[in-house]
């Protein structure tokens, strides 16, 4: 099992990495050119935003009953019905949106009690695990992206074309 | 960000226009998000956003060192400052008084509470704050900044700018922390009006002669009063006034020498 600490800097750092991404791209770089997939980096951000929206949602309920998932597989129709959702907000209200989630889970991480971080029950994904376990996961979900991302920025810094 | 800007504009002078060159104050607004949670947005000059970031919580009370800071930093943006501190149940408040301050002011403690009046015995001269005004003066690249500085004896020992004179003073105590530099018993210089948060903070800061170019107000003659400490305005190369705290002003040889002369 891992600590607080190690959780919480793995989310702290692992954040940076992901923004950094984001740096120095222009705003059509960011939302114009299929990075993964189909999505643009904007909606890379969008798709990693609804998860953390998702970690905070499980982490108020780990170990209670969580009525949202009832019938919900996360796989791939969730992750683009996610994207779809917010593909009508300006790129700076999904770099928002996932700034202010990510705070949120950071300070759930703070806060809650330590026989609560032991405690064990079911990820999104199926897994049983602490929710210690949980939170560091989640931090690792950034760095699943980092290097899509990363390699697109150096793409665009040696011009884009 | 730079503190200043270079820009080209048109100057109309005795008759003529004329293309200059000249710098502009920058300014722009930053959040400080302590905790996971907005506490404020300070319209700023974005520079040095740690120092105003660490001056705003120190004056506020809410941190008392870098040892209360558990991590902090400048969003790539510029635009503001994450702090998460070191007590994890730290909630930020969430009541907010506008004040006066061009610069965005703001205050969530009571004016004059919990704040011991100084026994400071420091003394200094007409001239010396006349001189360090100038010093502090000479420095600015560009009109329109506020530069609040701390100085002892006839050196200014830590000088920053900031487009509020709020910002300003919490900028320098907040570079004062980094720098490990005392504030206790040494004068607090500022180019801007000295209002009542200004002499709160101050006071806080334990300065015992605060120092400015232009007005005190009735509110900040009352706590400097209250607080002994001692306050100096329109302070010029050969005038200065001394509204309290005027036993800590003593006349020098030059100004005995300009007297009698």
């Amino acid at each position: 099992m891992r600590t607080r600490d190690e959780a919480w800097t793995a989310l702290d750092r692992n954040f940076k990495l992901f923004m950094d991404c984001l740096g120095q791209l222009t705003e059509e770089e960011l939302t114009s050119a299929q990075v993964v997939g189909k999505w643009t980096v904007k909606d890379v951000v969008a798709h990693v935003w609804s998860w953390v929206d998702e970690a905070v949602k499980v982490a108020k309920a780990w170990q209670a009953r969580r009525p949202w998932q009832e019938g919900v597989t996360y796989g791939d129709a969730w992750n683009e019905q996610q994207v779809i959702d917010r593909s009508g907000l300006a790129l700076i209200s999904v770099v928002d949106g996932l700034t202010g989630s990510h705070r949120r889970l950071v300070r759930m991480l703070d806060l809650v009690e330590d026989e609560r971080l032991a405690a064990i029950d079911k990820a999104p994904w199926g897994a049983e695990m602490p929710l210690v376990d949980f939170f560091y996961q989640m931090a690792g979900h950034y760095l699943d992206h980092v290097d899509d991302l990363k390699a697109y920025q150096k793409h665009c810094l040696e011009g884009c074309d | 960000m730079p503190v200043s800007q270079e820009i080209s504009f048109r100057r109309f002078e005795n008759g003529q226009w004329q293309s200059v060159i000249g710098y502009v104050v920058s300014e722009s607004l930053v959040r400080l998000h302590v905790n996971g949670r907005e506490l404020v947005s300070l319209m700023c000059t974005p520079h040095e956003l740690e120092a105003l970031a660490l001056g705003f919580l120190r004056s506020e009370g809410m941190i008392r060192g870098l040892n209360d800071i558990r991590m902090m930093k400048v969003c790539p943006s510029g635009t503001c400052v994450e702090i998460w501190l070191a007590d994890a149940n730290f909630e930020p408040p969430t009541r907010r008084i506008n004040t006066s301050g061009c610069g965005g002011g703001v205050t969530f403690t009571e004016l004059t509470a919990g704040i011991e009046p100084l026994t400071s015995d420091l003394q200094v001269t007409p001239h010396q704050l006349s001189r360090l005004l100038m010093a502090l003066q000479f420095g600015q690249r560009t009109r329109g900044i506020h530069t609040a500085a701390l100085a002892e004896g006839e050196t200014l020992l830590m000088v920053v700018e900031d487009v509020g004179r709020h910002n300003a003073i919490d900028k320098l105590w907040g570079r004062c922390l980094q720098e490990g530099l005392a504030t206790k018993d040494r004068i607090l210089l500022s180019t801007g009006r000295l209002s009542s948060e200004m002499l709160n903070k101050a006071a806080r800061m334990r300065a015992p002669v605060v120092v400015s170019r232009t007005s005190p107000t009735t509110l900040s003659l009352a706590l400097a009063a209250a607080w002994n400490i001692t306050l100096v305005g329109y302070v010029r190369r050969d005038s200065l006034n001394v509204y309290t705290g005027g036993e800590r002003v003593v006349e020098d040889e030059e100004a005995l020498t300009h007297a009698n002369s």
